[in-house]
Parts: C-alpha cells; sequence; structure tokens
C-alpha cells in the first residue's frame, strides 16, 4: 500500500511531492462510548505525524478524563474510595475493587473468609475474559473483519452475563466488599454454569475459527508495532503485550495473591511482541480464565452457602495500622496496584494507583515508530487503553 | 520474596546516608529503604547497576505530601517513592527519598529507566516538585495554564488556583 519504500534512496514520498509533513489528530472520544472507546482510547488523544501512511511521531495525550479521584479518596473515608475504584474499568471494576480492597485489609489486618476468596478469583476471571472478549471485538473492527467481531460481541456478552450473574449485581455496583464480597454465589449461576461454560467455550473456538485462523487476520496483525521484552519491561509494559513478547510474568503465578496458588492454569507467552502475538495470547488468556472459573466454582460449590464478609468489616469498625502498603494484582490489562499510606486514621494520607494503561499508552510511539497508520487502532485496540486507568 | 540482605545494603550505601527496613513488607514483600533526596539518584544508580540488586524494572514512581494540620510536618514534607524489582533475584525494593519543604527538586531518573518520563511529569504536575534533567518535564493530566499542585494536602479538594506556588506551569 505505501509506496514509500519505492522511492529513490533517502528520500520520502512527501518530500518528492513537496509537501510538509502531515499531522492529523485522533480523538478524543467520549469515554462512555465503548466499543469505539476500546478501539481508540477514549480519551485519549493522539497526535500522529505522518510521511505518506508511516508514522514517524506519536505523542498520546491523557488527562482528558482526569478525575482527581486520588486526591477524592485522599479526602474522605477510605470507605467512600470504593464507587471511585470500580470505575476503573467496566467489567475490569471488580479486579481494581479486588486490589484496593487488597490493600485496605492489609493495612486493617482483616482476614477473609474462604469463600470470599474463591468468589474474588472466580468474578476477577469472568471479568478477564468479559474484557479480553471486548478488546478482541475491537481489535476485529479495527481490522475490518466482521464476522470476528460479531462472535467476539457475542462472546462478550455472555461473558458479561455470566458476571452479573455471579456477582447478582451489574457492573459498576461494587461486589468486591472490605473484608469480602457483598454475596454468596448465586443458585442461579451455581446451576447455570457448567451450560455457559461450555457456551463461552464453543464461541472461543468459533472465533479462533474465523478469525484467528483466518489469513487476513494473520497478514494484518503479524509483525504490527513489534514489542521485545527488554523495551517492554524498559516501558513499563505488563499483561498479555508483555507476555506476548516472551516474558512469563504473571502475578497470579509469580506472587499469587487470594488463592491462584492452588489453582491450575497455564501462562501463555509470544515470541517476537507483535499485534499477532497479542491476540494469540488473550485468546489463550480466555481458556485459562474459563478454565480457572471452573475450579472456583467446583470449590465454592462444595463449600455451599455461607459468610462472605468478615464480620466488623464497616467503616467505622476497621482500624488502619499506620504505614505504606502496596497491593497488586494481574488485572486483565496487567499490573494494577494500589500504594496506601495511612496515618491511623480513616482518612488515607496517600491512595496512589498503579494502573497499566498508564503505562501502555506511554509506550505506543515506541512500539507504532516506522508503522502504518492502519496500525494505530489495532494496536491500540490490543493493548485496551482504558481511560480511568491513564487519568487519576 | 526477596532474597536482599537488609545488613549487606546498609552497608554497601552508608555513604548515601540510607536506612533500610528490619525486613521486606509481609504483603507486597518490598524492601523500603529511606534516603535522603539529594543522594537519591546515586542510590537508584547504584541499584540499577550492582549485581546485588541488578533493579532493573521500575514499577511505580509517586510522592506522599506528609503535610497536615495541626502541628505540621514532622521532619521533611515529602516522599518520592521508587517501586523497583530484580527479576532476576525476584526481589522488590522501595526507595523513599525524603524532600524537605525548602528544596523541592530531585534528579530525574529518566536516564535509567525511561518508564520514569510520564511518572516523573505526573508528580511534577500533581505535587509541584521538580525532576532535573528530565527531557521535557511538564504538565501530564493536567491543563497547560493550570496553577498549583492538586495533590499536595493544602490544595482544597475543590481545586485551589495558586495556593501552593508551584513555579513553572
Amino acid at each position: 500500500m505505501s509506496g514509500a519504500e519505492n522511492t529513490e534512496e533517502g528520500e520520502s514520498l512527501s518530500e518528492r511531492l513537496g509537501f510538509a509533513e502531515t499531522i492529523i489528530e485522533f480523538g478524543p472520544l467520549h469515554p462512555g462510548v465503548r466499543h469505539v472507546m476500546t478501539s481508540v482510547g477514549g480519551s485519549a488523544s493522539f497526535l500522529v505525524e505522518l510521511d505518506d501512511d508511516r508514522i514517524t511521531g506519536l505523542e498520546v495525550e491523557i488527562g482528558l478524563a482526569h478525575r482527581g479521584f486520588e486526591k477524592q479518596v485522599e479526602s474522605g473515608d477510605w470507605a467512600a474510595a470504593l464507587p471511585y475504584v470500580s470505575r476503573l474499568g467496566l467489567a475490569s471494576g471488580v479486579l481494581a475493587e479486588t486490589a484496593y480492597c487488597l490493600a485496605v485489609e492489609s493495612l486493617a489486618g482483616l482476614a477473609l473468609p474462604d469463600r470470599a476468596i474463591w468468589l474474588r478469583m472466580l468474578v476477577g476471571e469472568l471479568a478477564r475474559v468479559s474484557d479480553h472478549w471486548s478488546r478482541l471485538g475491537a481489535t476485529m473492527a479495527a481490522i475490518g473483519l466482521q464476522e470476528g467481531a460479531r462472535v467476539a460481541a457475542t462472546g462478550e456478552t455472555r461473558a458479561a452475563r455470566a458476571l452479573a450473574g455471579a456477582t447478582g449485581v451489574g457492573p459498576l455496583e461494587g461486589y468486591v466488599k472490605v473484608g469480602g464480597v457483598s454475596r454468596g454465589l448465586a443458585d442461579e449461576f451455581a446451576q447455570g454454569w457448567p451450560t455457559m461454560a461450555v457456551r463461552l467455550m464453543d464461541e472461543l473456538e468459533h472465533f479462533e475459527r474465523v478469525a484467528v485462523s483466518n489469513p487476513t487476520c494473520v497478514r494484518r496483525l503479524r509483525d504490527v508495532a513489534p514489542l521485545g521484552v527488554e523495551e517492554a519491561l524498559a516501558w513499563g509494559v505488563t499483561g498479555p503485550a508483555l507476555r506476548a513478547a516472551g516474558s512469563s510474568m504473571d502475578l497470579r503465578r509469580d506472587h499469587p495473591y487470594l488463592a491462584y496458588g492452588a489453582l491450575e492454569f497455564d501462562v501463555p507467552i509470544g515470541e517476537n511482541g507483535d499485534g499477532l502475538d497479542r491476540l494469540l495470547v488473550i485468546v489463550e488468556e480466555i481458556r485459562q480464565s474459563l478454565r480457572m472459573v471452573d475450579q472456583c466454582h467446583r470449590l465454592l460449590v462444595s463449600l455451599g452457602p455461607g459468610r462472605v464478609l468478615s464480620e466488623a468489616a464497616g467503616p467505622g469498625e476497621v482500624a488502619l495500622a499506620r504505614g505504606e502498603v502496596v497491593a497488586s494484582v494481574e488485572s486483565s490489562t496487567g499490573e494494577l496496584a494500589f500504594l496506601l499510606s495511612s496515618d491511623g486514621t480513616s482518612r488515607l494520607r496517600r491512595a496512589r494507583c498503579r494502573a497499566p494503561s498508564f503505562f501502555h499508552a506511554q509506550a505506543m510511539p515506541v512500539m507504532l515508530r516506522g508503522a502504518r497508520l492502519d496500525d494505530l487502532l489495532p494496536t491500540a485496540a490490543l493493548l485496551h487503553l482504558i481511560s480511568a486507568e491513564h487519568d487519576r | 520474596m526477596s532474597e536482599l540482605n537488609p545488613n549487606s545494603l546498609r552497608a554497601r550505601h552508608r555513604d548515601l546516608e540510607v536506612e533500610v527496613a528490619e525486613a521486606p513488607d509481609g504483603g507486597s514483600g518490598e524492601l523500603r529503604i529511606a534516603v535522603p533526596s539529594r543522594h537519591a539518584r546515586a542510590l537508584l544508580g547504584r541499584l540499577y547497576e550492582e549485581e546485588s540488586t541488578k533493579a532493573r524494572r521500575l514499577v511505580d514512581l509517586t510522592a506522599i505530601d506528609r503535610w497536615g494540620p495541626g502541628p505540621g510536618v514532622v521532619g521533611p514534607r515529602f516522599e518520592v517513592i521508587y517501586r523497583l524489582e530484580s527479576l532476576q533475584l525476584s526481589a522488590a525494593l522501595r526507595v523513599h527519598a525524603w524532600v524537605d519543604e525548602g528544596e523541592t527538586t530531585l534528579e530525574s531518573v529518566t536516564g535509567i529507566w525511561p518508564v520514569a518520563d510520564w511518572l516523573e511529569r505526573e508528580v511534577f504536575d500533581l505535587f509541584g516538585l521538580v525532576f532535573k534533567g528530565h527531557p521535557d518535564l511538564r504538565r501530564l493530566l493536567l491543563e497547560p495554564g493550570y496553577v498549583g499542585a492538586p495533590l499536595r494536602k493544602d490544595s482544597p479538594l475543590g481545586g485551589s488556583r495558586g495556593t501552593s506556588g508551584v513555579a513553572g506551569s
């Protein structure tokens, strides 16, 4: 498509034609527009410098959805922070809630009931499946593979339904609480999961047939926006994008929190760190997450109903120790951590969120130098930039 | 998870006036090292280079404002926190650089870890701390004309304009 390589040595197309380099602006778009959000990073704005259709410079502008949420959290009671934390993602809000609650529980010396630990893993993995489907859908839309986008949308809907069924509440309603979770496994989910699991797995296999093994998809994503392990680490890239580069870093396995140490799962890794490897890692992670949900479901059914929230876990009942704690989880995007600093009062001195999208947005210019303009959208989609994450 | 020895770290970096915790934090496994801000860059460079630490990964960089109503701050007002990780050693460190209110300038670590670029800009933006040697130190989240440093404790929640007296915005 590009004629840039065919021009005389050292002369770019724009030079040959006597044009100045083109600079175009992508975005911003409203962060609430979901699929648009996942394909172009929502409220992030891209300033792209082009020579013909080659990207010669890229500036990612963030801050357009800056909520000041860390300031909000530091201005109220620790319990009042949760609604802000939930909104770090839609499906993946439960993963952010888990990180925040683990940090508060660590300051409070609060132990979790067994069921709450397994429920947090169950909903966390379902949220990952939903998020992963959403990035697959956005990627397919970005490369124009409508059939793939359609299958991904079905997969995402099924996963979101399963998540709502398991939690009994909608997204953003704060399922994960300090001291546990807000309710036990819904009966309907306990009985219905085996059927749902089969359907979700069917959808994944369907996607592999129409998208992953589709030559167009392979051609369109291979060698796109490559990122090696060293570079990925230097820029703080984590999650599927880092694993696609060949690193097996995964907090669930390396520093098992909750009860991940008791779960069986594989950590898929790529070789080239390009768009295709990212896609393959994400697809395989859906399969692994479904495996984990199965194991959590089985254990929870065998435990039966019981306590899911610690006693005395309310705002007035929990005393926070002085000092700093860090709690990290493997979110669907990468390493999501809360650093909390407490003076021993109910108001946190500092609540810092290390959110993976922030780091991925910063790494995009490195990944896309010399890429084609067409590669910007699939790359943003596979990275799954979440605006609430790169703003504070 | 840390295999780092607090005693040897203490001995090795004595010239930089470090204070090393006795043991890593229970939850995160991070070993805490406090250092005056004037020595922070030197310490971080060593932690990156030296075989015994190999802190090749800057996981996060942020700050804490210790200012409070009442008696005010006892000791330095700010702490800049560097969370480091060594993949080879499977060990984690958390460096707390103490910053006195009078000298809010630190040396940038972008030369060691490229990822510090946005992280330092964010701390500059929200805390008004300056990183000398940063290639492009300007606001990241707030608009260029904004005056103030909202995450400072003397900036009210509703937003204040000019109360923190931050230069360079």
